[in-house]
């Protein structure tokens, strides 16, 4: 390497300059450990991942119909009852049934307008809400309306350039970015995991945390159960959580079984 | 004449500006507990202000909905 380009280089000073890891490990000692720190409010899920922190992307998944705009949703109630708004890109539900299933309306923010398949429109508005609001955890519902299926040759690498462009947000700008995404059926004994989110294995490759969720209806009425199918930060995997519908939002439900007992339970 | 449903209207529009307004300072309000993680007390006052704006934001959707209302109302005559 000789030269011109390496004789300039030798004085590059930008933001990107390398630098040692004793320099880096000091400028990393005057940034706080995580900007936002929020806590689901199910004590278990709490536990498991030590709360939710900026810079992560969760995906929520599970069959349709299954809860998993339920489970976001009582995130978001439950993030604003710690002082922490959300956005969200409702694709899935029309605005008007999304805001009449919160029981209270909660201070959360929306695009007046949603535009699918337009990923730089989904960024700039993720921008503008942080700007204008100051918002740093962002919803999206869901995964298969940002990018074009029919057109795409490829769903498995259009996938994996807008989780990977997602992830590249929530880190870049700080932020907590939920993904909401489909699973297929699943293998023929019911059981789901990770593996199942429908058209792409970067989902999981590239998110932080992947939680799942499913309706128990032999547990009772208005019952479900979600699961860390695994957690990076905390290396937590396949934990479940019991939950249940009360008063329009889930609450977890505490089991009376062990504890032990409960995490052999097959997620089915 | 005088055309009273517009005033209603023209109420409106002002009170969705103040929400959208008070909406901001709450944005403003979250950026300072960011910004002094460690200062108590700026966090309390901009928690409770967030609350006060919070309960402000209720008052004025009822008020938009009886401006609404009453030009709607109005108009028809």
């Amino acid at each position: 390497m000789t030269g011109k380009r390496q004789r300039s280089l030798k004085d590059y000073n930008g933001e990107d300059k390398v630098i040692s890891s004793h320099e880096m490990k000091l400028a990393l000692d005057q940034r706080q450990e995580a900007v936002i720190r929020v806590k689901s409010l199910f004590p278990s899920l709490d536990r498991y991942i030590e709360d939710f922190r900026d810079g992560e992307l969760i995906a929520i998944s599970g069959p349709t119909k299954m809860g998993k705009t339920l489970l976001a949703q009582t995130l978001t109630v439950n993030f604003a009852k710690q002082g922490q708004p959300s956005l969200w890109f409702t694709y899935e539900l029309p605005a008007r049934q999304f805001l009449s299933q919160f029981p209270e309306l909660p201070m959360i923010y929306m695009p007046a307008r949603l535009k699918a398949r337009a990923l730089d429109w989904l960024t700039d508005r993720i921008i503008e809400s942080f700007e204008k609001y100051h918002t740093r955890i962002v919803f999206i519902d869901h995964l298969h309306f940002l990018f074009d299926l029919s057109r795409t040759k490829s769903p498995s690498l259009e996938i994996g350039t807008v989780v990977r462009r997602l992830k590249g947000i929530a880190v870049n700008d700080e932020l907590m970015v939920f993904l909401l995404c489909h699973t297929t059926k699943g293998k023929a004994d019911g059981t789901l995991s990770y593996e199942n989110i429908r058209d792409s294995s970067f989902v999981s490759q590239e998110s932080d945390c992947v939680l799942m969720i499913k309706r128990t209806p032999d547990d009772g009425e208005n019952t479900a159960r979600a699961r860390v199918e695994f957690h990076r930060r905390t290396g937590v995997l396949e934990k479940t959580v019991d939950l249940i519908k009360v008063d329009g939002l889930l609450h977890e439900r505490i089991s009376q079984e062990r504890p032990a007992t409960r995490e052999r339970a097959d997620f089915q | 004449m005088v055309n009273i449903a517009a005033i209603y209207r023209e109420f409106e529009q002002d009170n969705l500006d103040t929400i959208n307004s008070l909406h901001i300072e709450c944005g403003v309000m979250r950026t300072l507990i960011e910004r002094f993680p460690g200062d108590n007390t700026i966090k309390q006052w901009s928690e409770y202000f967030i609350r006060l704006n919070g309960a402000e934001i209720e008052n004025l959707m009822e008020d938009v909905e009886y401006d609404r209302k009453t030009a709607a109302e109005l108009e028809r005559l």
